[in-house]
């Protein structure tokens, strides 16, 4: 499946929310990375069928996907930002409704919720009311209701927000497991999610596309630029107000600024090997060239 | 279709209301007039069936019955009618009238239990329209192949079978009430509707008890409007409580007015709108109104604009449900604007 964006802006009123949106993508995890306010969601609902673009059209395989209407929604498998459940249906309850309504009545359906609730490790709780269901359980519900009727388009719209780390973690290595054949777009703020499982990652910024590479690519445009300078705590809080692309990391108890530059910062700076959260804070933070201390 | 059903049940408020409807029943039962017979009272109405029985008038009560269902006019215009008037005014007492079947549709049209049977529906129906909006189910749903187009068939036949059975409920329980506390005997329900003052013009040779069933039905096309404007106001991002409260005060309100002022709803009143909840004029017919020269009964008209009001509003919302931004309105404005 070719899945191609084609000049697509979307305005509300004086904002543009996504400005001349052009990509071609094909099976692969695709992650889509920018702060809050970069037109991510815009693109995912507009992709989705949620949202008329302002300009533009989408194609699958050359055929515009708004034509295409429920044959679209059938190859696409969405998990919003926020999923919403019927509290008191039980898990297996809510999968045979949405199977139901992507197709698969009866008995298909039953069959298709008893093997995707297997694969997200339901299948125990399959009978339980989803109110009772802790954040990462639903999620899970949410990536298999998703996967019904094994989608070719699997959008992921930051599916791990407020998610624990470890639950992050067995969310990210299930979908890195289940999407093998598909598209997956995985839209995130969060740089961990997908440094280790996505094939292309698309850094967006107020609503337009300013890099697209893979994860090893972009790291490597930094190799060289990034150090780890010793901070005491007084300081720290202040360089970071004047450097936008440092973090604060700790090593063993002591304080070191991680910062982005052209130049070692300071004479007792060390090189590290970038990262892709290098990569987000150099991309949207601004660098700030003049010496830390 | 069943989980459909299954969004209406378990509410809270569903079993306050019901609770309360139940309550009212009962209360009216207590204050108003229905006594319950005697032993001599017994002996009263048993003397004077067997002097009906003995008479021409059941004979003539049967021919009328069988004739009459040619229609309305061939009734008004023959001797039947006349006949049947001499029953009317032969019988000093009909056992069928003042106990029983009258008592059960007064109870039915008492104004409190009417507004509260409206309640009770809308509270019931509520949660079918608005938990997916309360949920955030929206994106999830218009996604899916079949979602919105499947999903609206579906509430929309749950949304009329619940108000039939919920209606029909409601005439049931009059009915036992009245058998419960008013000793009155089931097999009243097999008496002809005629034999009612309030009916007794009724051209179809209907029982008692079919007439109630029919009357469920009118009462609940008389809801359906109620219901529509649930799935109208359900499109808008309101809690189910705000959805509930406005459709309630508006259908009860105007309900209420009704019984201020004869003016205070003109217009749906002449649109019919309010006639399927008052049974008195069923079937009398429009003085002015005919089709091809055959009388149209004022129940017809009551139908037809009913179903046509509810209709309207059904498919605006419908229209306004199905748009695809519907689910992103607030969230993408929300999101564009961080």
């Amino acid at each position: 499946m070719k899945l191609e964006f084609h000049h697509l802006s979307k305005n509300y009123g004086e904002t543009k929310a996504l400005v001349d949106f052009d990509a071609s993508l094909s099976q692969g995890i695709y992650a889509l990375l920018g702060p809050n306010g970069a037109g991510k969601s815009t693109l995912i609902n507009i992709l989705a069928g949620l949202l008329p673009p302002s300009e533009g059209h989408i194609t699958v395989d050359g055929e515009d996907t708004l034509s295409m209407g429920p044959r679209f929604r059938a190859m696409l498998g969405y998990l919003p930002q926020s999923v919403g459940f019927y509290p008191d249906f039980t898990a297996r309850a809510f999968m045979h409704y949405l199977a139901d309504l992507k197709g698969f009545p009866g008995k298909s359906g039953a069959a298709i919720t008893e093997k995707l609730l297997s694969e997200v490790n339901l299948t125990d709780s399959a009978d339980c009311k989803i109110k009772t269901f802790s954040g990462g359980m639903k999620q899970r519900l949410g990536l298999a209701q998703a996967l019904i009727g094994d989608p070719q388009l699997l959008i992921l719209d930051e599916p791990t927000t407020g998610l624990d780390p470890q639950e992050r973690v067995r969310f990210r290595n299930l979908v890195g497991r289940l999407s093998s054949h598909m598209t997956v777009i995985y839209c995130t703020h969060i740089v961990s999610d997908i440094e280790s499982i996505a094939d292309d990652v698309l850094l967006l910024s107020k609503g337009t596309l300013i890099a697209r590479n893979n994860p090893g690519t972009l790291t490597e445009q930094l190799i060289g630029k990034v150090w780890e300078v010793p901070v005491s705590p007084e300081k720290a809080d202040i360089l970071l107000a004047n450097h936008s692309t440092a973090a604060v990391v700790n090593h063993d108890g002591s304080l070191w600024l991680r910062h982005i530059s052209d130049a070692p910062p300071q004479a007792s700076a060390i090189a590290c090997e970038p990262n892709l959260e290098d990569v987000y804070m150099n991309t949207f933070g601004e660098r700030n060239e003049t010496a830390l201390l | 279709m069943r989980y459909e059903f299954r969004k209406l049940i378990f509410r809270r408020e569903v079993f306050v209301l019901a609770l309360i409807f139940l309550g009212v029943l009962v209360f009216l039962c207590v204050q108003s007039d229905f006594r319950a017979p005697d032993s001599a009272w017994d002996e009263i109405c048993y003397q004077e069936f067997t002097a009906f029985q003995e008479t021409e008038l059941p004979a003539l009560v049967q021919s009328f019955k069988e004739n009459s269902e040619t229609g309305s006019t061939a009734y008004i215009r023959t001797d039947y009618q006349k006949a049947f008037d001499c029953y009317n005014a032969k019988l000093s007492f009909r056992p069928y009238d003042t106990l029983a079947a009258r008592q059960v549709l007064s109870l039915l049209e008492f104004t409190p239990a009417r507004v509260l049977f409206i309640l009770l529906v809308l509270a019931f129906l509520c949660p079918l329209f608005t938990q997916e909006t309360e949920h955030q189910m929206i994106p999830l749903l218009m996604t899916a192949r079949h979602g919105a187009r499947r999903l609206f068939r579906r509430k929309m036949l749950t949304a009329f079978l619940s108000v039939l059975v919920l209606s029909f409920l409601y005439t049931i329980t009059g009915a036992l009430s009245l058998w419960l506390y008013a000793k009155l005997p089931l097999s009243a329900l097999a008496a002809p509707v005629r034999s009612l003052i309030n009916l007794h013009y009724c051209p179809f040779a209907l029982s008692i008890g079919g007439y109630l069933l029919f009357l469920s039905f009118c009462r609940a096309l008389a809801v359906l409007p109620a219901v529509a404007l649930i799935f109208l106001l359900s499109v808008f991002p309101l809690h189910h409580l705000a959805v509930l409260g406005i459709t309630s005060a508006a259908s009860g309100s105007l309900i209420a007015l009704s019984g201020v002022s004869e003016y205070a709803h003109w217009v749906f009143k002449q649109l019919g709108l309010f006639e399927l909840l008052t049974t008195e004029q069923y079937f009398t017919t429009y003085e002015t109104v005919n089709v091809l020269g055959v009388p149209v009964f004022r129940i017809t008209l009551a139908i037809l604009f009913t179903v046509l009001f509810a209709a309207t509003i059904i498919a605006y919302a419908a229209a306004l449900a199905l748009r695809p931004e519907r689910s992103t309105s607030l969230e993408t404005r929300v999101s564009s604007s961080q």
